[in-house]
């Protein structure tokens, strides 16, 4: 039990990355690979499997979430708006309410920029094309994100 | 990856893993993504209940955070196999350290493995858990 109990945290992490991003849920709509020729370490690569940076990218976001904006990480995970696991009161209905709705801007933010970026993605013409795209994602986000 | 001398907040705090997962660096278990390969490649992709899917590895540890992912490998594909694959790649757990992980996965030094058709429900919450005695007998 203590063993189920502490490997919890693992069911736990994939309930909050399939809830929050849902687009795991979904049959991907983009090829499977896509040819591009780039070079690393002295070494050249021709493929990139695109659905399979998907989960990566969704995870590597999910931290960053985490780790800047601590608040929101915990709430998402719960279905019923129950206290967080941490201890921190979530701070009654009307910061409750609140909070919900910073959240939802924020996942629209954050729906658009996976989208935007997963589209870009899929037509990667520059890196400098991809920078501009991001950083105009970067400065339509809410002004709470400090980034 | 965490130094070999850290033990995590999470364990440390909480008196039930405390002595017992003290070189615990997190939990580590497989889960299957939904993909759309191209028709060559349908077949090995589908799972056991026909889904076409790719299984994914990850690691997480006690916060809630990713440690380590690996993508892309076949829905057919089984748990040993794609973490043997991670050691051979880029999976470096550090000497005396162990993930969490669950039966699937094969018994090795750096994976913590319960042990196998063992109920432990039984020994801790026999009167809640019957019905596991009724499935055991039958």
């Amino acid at each position: 039990m203590r063993h189920a109990s502490a490997r919890n945290v693992v069911e736990q992490i994939f309930g909050v990355l399939k809830r929050r991003f849902r687009v795991l849920l979904l049959s991907p709509k983009y090829k499977m690979q896509i040819q591009v020729c780039f070079h690393l370490h002295g070494t050249t690569y021709y493929n990139i499997y695109t659905q399979a940076c998907i989960p990566v990218a969704l995870c590597a976001i999910h931290n960053f979430i985490c780790i800047h904006d601590g608040n929101e990480g915990p709430v998402l995970g719960q279905d019923n708006g129950e206290v967080a696991h941490n201890g921190e009161g979530v701070g009654g209905l009307q910061g409750r309410s609140r909070r919900m709705s910073q959240q939802t801007i924020h996942c629209k933010w954050y729906g658009n920029f996976v989208t935007t970026l997963l589209n870009t993605c899929g037509r990667i013409t520059s890196r400098s094309f991809m920078r501009a795209t991001i950083m105009t994602m970067i400065h339509s986000a809410p002004k709470r994100m400090a980034m | 990856m965490p130094a070999a001398t850290d033990i995590h907040e999470v364990i440390r705090n909480n008196p039930r893993f405390w002595p017992y997962f003290k070189d615990a660096i997190g939990a580590l278990d497989g889960s299957h993504i939904h993909a759309a390969p191209p028709s060559s490649q349908r077949a090995v992709f589908q799972n056991h209940k026909g889904f076409l899917l790719q299984n994914c590895l990850f690691a997480c540890d006690f916060n809630l955070l990713f440690t380590y992912t690996l993508t892309r490998w076949e829905g057919s594909a089984t748990d040993v196999h794609i973490y043997q694959d991670a050691c051979s790649k880029d999976l470096h757990i550090p000497e005396g350290k162990f993930f969490l992980a669950n039966f699937r996965f094969p018994h090795h030094r750096e994976l913590l493995v319960p042990y196998c058709n063992v109920q432990y429900h039984l020994t801790e919450w026999c009167h809640a858990q019957l019905r596991y005695v009724y499935l055991l007998l039958h």
